[in-house]
Parts: C-alpha cells; structure tokens; sequence
C-alpha cells in the first residue's frame, strides 16, 4: 500500500514517484483504476492502462475488456 | 500484458466522495454545514492527505467545528464514511489470485486507517514505508 499521509506526497505525480522509488516498474504493464479522471493521465504516461472508476459493474467490464478473467456474479 | 493492478481507493472502495463525510457528520450533528465545508475547502483536505494533520489534531479540530461532539462518534462517522463495498473486497479478491494487487490512496488517518486495518490482506505491502 502506498498511503499519502505515510508517505508526505499526494497523488498524482509526486505520490506516483514516490511508489515508483519504493517499487520500481509499478507503473508498467499495469491497470490504474482511479475514480478521478484528472489522476489517470500521469499514471498512463508511466507504463499503465488507466480506468476511470464510476461503478463496479463498469470496471467489470472494462477489465474484461482488456482479457482479465472476472467471473463474477453480483446479480446483475 | 497486463501483469498487475494498482487501485485508489476513496471513490473506488467506498462509494461517494470525501462531501459524504460532511453529510455523514452533518446527519450525526448540528452542525453548521457552511462552516464544515468551510474548513473541508481551506486546504485541510490537500494538508491531511500529506499527513500534515495527525489524527488528534484532525479529530480536535472536527470535534470543535462539531460542537463539541463526542470524539468518538467524530470517529465513527468518518470511519463509516470510508467502509469499503464488500463488492469490491470480492472482487480484489478474486483478481488476487491471478495478479499482485496495489493501492495508492491520498488517506486521511482517522477515517481510513480503521477501515485498512479491518480489511482482509489483499494488498501487496512489500514497498510499505512510513516516514514519520
């Protein structure tokens, strides 16, 4: 877990690089789920897909999307 | 190739934004719901997330705007303003099976660490680093 008020810095750079320097590569070959839009930008720019949250059903489908396997069923 | 999954967690987590705990309070208080804005707008959220207001000073300042509510049931409400959806729990569950799974919060202390504490081991904690 990577936490702003434990690490000093806020999203989306400085917390970012701040990830970074404790987990090199974090960024690359990832997905980035953030339900602020403004936070995807410099996620992407660093190796992730990046996926706007709005709803569970939503990023469900996005992650399907992308071939992640999520056979779920929350009745809807 | 997708090899792992990094999720916020405010607005991801929990459903709402950081006004719910306004309402949430409001709802616990009688509170001036100008004067908790007021104060959730005056840089106090952007100074909280960078840990420049321990939890006793959050709570003190909360309490105070409150009334004087009991601290303890400041507490509560912004502890319950950020219990995640056990729908998400499930499915970072089921995705930790397959991939290493990350989270990267702007936290505030008081009213997420409660929730963190109570939440099944989902995280990748290996680059964990306080710095106070």
């Amino acid at each position: 877990m990577f936490l702003s008020d434990q690490l000093g810095e806020r999203k989306p750079g400085p917390l970012y690089r701040r990830a970074e320097a404790l987990h090199p590569g974090l960024f690359k070959n990832s997905v980035y789920i953030d339900d602020r839009a403004s936070n995807l930008p410099a996620a992407i720019s660093r190796g992730a897909v990046g996926l706007h949250f709005t709803s569970i059903e939503a990023l469900m489908e996005d992650l399907r999307s992308l071939g992640i396997a999520v056979e779920m069923d929350f009745g809807f | 190739m997708i090899e792992k999954i990094i999720f916020d967690y405010g607005g991801v987590f929990t459903q709402g934004s950081r006004a719910d705990f306004v309402a949430q309070l409001l709802g616990a208080s009688q509170a001036q719901q100008a004067e908790l804005l007021a104060f959730f707008r005056s840089g106090f959220i952007k100074q909280a997330a960078k840990g420049e207001w321990s939890t006793a000073q959050i709570l003190d300042r909360l309490q105070a705007l409150l009334g004087g509510l009991d601290q303890d049931a400041v507490h509560h409400a912004l502890t319950q303003a950020c219990t995640p959806d056990i729908r998400m729990l499930q499915l970072v569950g089921h995705l930790k099976a397959s991939y290493p799974i990350f989270l990267i919060s702007d936290s505030l202390p008081p009213p997420t660490a409660t929730p963190y504490a109570r939440m099944p081991p989902m995280f990748s904690t290996a680059c964990f680093c306080p710095i106070n």
